[in-house]
């Protein structure tokens, strides 16, 4: 009757330190974390899942760390494999993907008739009302799929589930950038996210999902806040529960409104960088589909705002000034969705990799802000023109266009994205000029001279594919020139005020 | 090329019909009034590329057209003398007349010129720097179109209103 342990059998995808690729039960994942080099799956969600699955794990074996010392020890000595495999063994029957009573990450009390495909599990495949483009999954003949693949889904499930629809709460955090420290091994990673409790008192009431019994449904207190960290990533938004094949895989799920997550906003996710919003306070930072994550790398580092992922912030005390020891990159991860609206909009992975000094100077954050800023701004004046632009090629007469006519103009001239893409190879040599003994002023101005070049190179691109174009769109072009041109001039002369003092220096 | 005004200036001195022949080659296509040849010809001879050949008559009879004496102030580019014409005049129509002077094909080049240049008579044009233009009108690049575009928006009052609308309306 119990069938497919997590403990044991293959299930979660790493890659090890020699280059190799296999899958692992939790059990060997955790002991041999120190030969591994990371978890990679082909989705982002299932690897940002999986993390904080494992971490949950950590959490409750290991009864903390409670404090930075704790922390450091564990980062240090490594991680103590009698008391995870102790842990582990007393709840192994906790952990059986297909159980009677105690289904792991699922619920036996969901109604028989709620019956979906195995597609519901995932972003990736068609859902029954939600299509996905180019997935030609047939959600009425889905087919089957082999255990460890729903064990994947099903736990991605947990941390991405999107509200809409049947009254479904969604994930504690779906909608959000989560961040993870890479370290050199997964046993570092592992030490980097795992940030100490604020105290005892919430070590003590912290409970992972397996730790609790499956909740009898309709559920009696359909809201609740998380109870510590082992809670909150191993929070079950949705009921499921796999209908097992005689083959052994899964075709279909059973599948209803889990538990809805309260008060999030004094729950910061300790993967989430915050940003502060003048009118909604302190809210996490999302991606958004025209903005490279680059864009916001500020949002990243740390400060004394404390607004930068909890997650980094512990990687870089448990480092202390030891660089040999700081994170080797960060990835970053998560999806976007738009509520009401219960489709994903699109996911996201991408990895930073943190020059040494980017962790360890003070100040740092004000001033990346401030490239990142400069960037905004130039890009603002692009913006102006482009408006300018559109507006002087729909306007011949003394009606003003519509706005919206403008907007769509504006929309489809490629010059935008191309700043942004060839700003960003810029901005990437210049964290990398980021050294502990080289002057600020001095990567500002080179910072200045790149996004004046590429802001030059984006109107010219712009000029050059309008410029063979009738007398309007002639005239469009140098009547909307104004605002790049005066930029170009600023910059021009900031550039000349910071070259002087780089060359006295 | 910018021996050809001088040329002409020359000629003039000499001859003081020169100008009502190469005024009266204006109600002709370019270089098709023989009585202009002695004037024009002896600076185009050997030239393979009949439009240079023609732009050369053109220009001619248009400087003849726009002569006065004691001229005073610097020269200006075409474009340049329409927005003083359209400044100092008030004039509305300017701006439409100067955009189908820019977007006319070679045959309708000439007809838009004349106008364009008998409503400049109080502006200097520099006619050395319009005949280069005129060479170069039928380049892919429309190099001359966007000079003399650029040359007239950016000696005009700027009438373009930046409107404020915020970036995050762009995307809304």
């Amino acid at each position: 009757m119990s069938r497919f342990n997590l403990i044991d059998e293959k299930w979660i995808p790493v890659r090890f330190l020699n280059g190799s690729r296999e899958e692992l039960g939790i059990q060997d994942t955790l002991l041999q974390a120190k030969e591994i080099a990371a978890i990679e799956d082909p989705s982002p969600l299932v690897v940002a899942s999986l993390h904080r699955f494992l971490l949950a794990v950590l959490y409750r074996a290991l009864e903390g760390p409670t404090d930075i010392d704790q922390a450091k020890k564990l980062f240090r000595d490594g991680l103590p494999r009698e008391k995870i495999r102790a842990y582990l063994e007393k709840w192994r029957d906790r952990f059986w993907l297909f159980h009677e009573k105690f289904p792991f990450g699922q619920n036996p009390h969901v109604p028989k008739n709620e019956i979906e495909p195995w597609t519901k599990l995932t972003a990736e495949f068609n859902a029954t009302s939600n299509k996905v483009l180019f997935d030609h999954t047939d959600t009425t003949r889905p087919g089957t799929r082999e255990p460890m693949e729903c064990a994947r889904w099903l736990i991605a499930t947990m941390s991405f589930s999107i509200a809409g629809g049947r009254g479904y709460y969604p994930s504690p955090s779906p909608n959000a950038i989560m961040c993870i420290p890479l370290g050199a091994n997964l046993h570092n990673t592992f030490c980097h996210a795992l940030i100490p409790y604020p105290n005892r008192e919430v070590l003590q009431g912290d409970l992972a999902l397996w730790e609790r019994n499956p909740e009898v449904l309709p559920l009696a207190e359909p809201k609740r806040m998380a109870a510590g960290y082992a809670d909150l990533y191993s929070w079950q938004p949705r009921m499921i529960h796999l209908e097992e094949l005689l083959s052994g895989a899964v075709a279909s799920v059973r599948f209803v409104a889990g538990l809805g997550f309260d008060n999030s906003s004094k729950q910061p996710d300790p993967m989430q960088p915050y940003k502060v919003d003048p009118t909604y306070g302190k809210l996490p930072v999302q991606f958004r589909e025209e903005r490279g994550t680059w864009r916001d790398l500020d949002s990243l580092l740390p400060d004394d705002t404390g607004l930068a992922p909890q997650t980094i912030q512990h990687a870089l005390r448990l480092a202390g000034r030891n660089p040999t020891l700081l994170p080797k990159s960060v990835l970053v991860l998560g999806l976007r969705y738009s509520p009401p609206s219960a489709n994903v909009d699109f996911w996201r992975m991408e990895q930073f990799v943190f020059p040494v000094s980017l962790a360890t100077k003070d100040g740092i954050r004000s001033e990346v802000t401030t490239l990142l800023t400069c960037a905004e701004e130039s890009q603002k004046s692009l913006w102006m023109s482009s408006n300018a632009f559109a507006r002087a090629l729909l306007s011949r007469g003394d009606r003003p266009p519509d706005k919206k006519d403008i907007r769509s103009v504006v929309q489809q001239m490629p010059v935008h994205s191309w700043y942004w893409s060839a700003l960003e190879g810029r901005f990437q040599e210049v964290l990398h000029a980021y050294t502990l003994d080289r002057d600020s002023e001095d990567i500002r101005c080179q910072w200045l001279i790149s996004v004046r070049a590429v802001l030059k190179q984006a109107w010219e691109q712009h000029r050059n594919s309008v410029s063979m174009g009738d007398a309007w769109a002639i005239r469009a072009l140098v009547k909307a020139e104004g605002p790049v041109r005066a930029k170009l001039k600023e910059l021009d002369e900031e550039i000349l005020r910071l070259t002087p003092a780089r060359e006295e220096a | 090329m910018r021996r050809f005004i001088e040329w002409l200036e020359g000629l003039n001195q000499k001859d003081t019909k020169v100008r009502a022949v190469l005024r009266r080659s204006l109600a002709f296509d370019p270089g098709a009034f023989v009585p202009a040849y002695p004037y024009v010809e002896p600076f185009v001879k050997d030239e393979g590329n009949s439009w240079r050949r023609e732009m050369h008559y053109l220009v001619a009879g248009l400087w003849a057209a726009h002569w006065r004496e004691e001229r005073l102030g610097g020269l200006m580019t075409i474009g340049k003398a329409c927005a003083v014409y359209q400044v100092a005049s008030g004039s509305t129509s300017t701006e439409r007349r100067f955009i189908t002077l820019l977007d006319s094909d070679s045959d309708q080049l000439p007809h838009h010129l004349r106008q364009m240049v008998a409503l400049l008579k109080e502006q200097p044009i520099d006619f050395d720097a319009l005949l280069t233009g005129l060479l170069y009108w039928n380049d892919d690049r429309k190099c001359t179109q966007n000079g003399w575009a650029q040359d007239f928006y950016r000696n005009i009052s700027d009438d373009m209103e930046i409107e404020s609308i915020s970036q995050e309306e762009k995307t809304a």
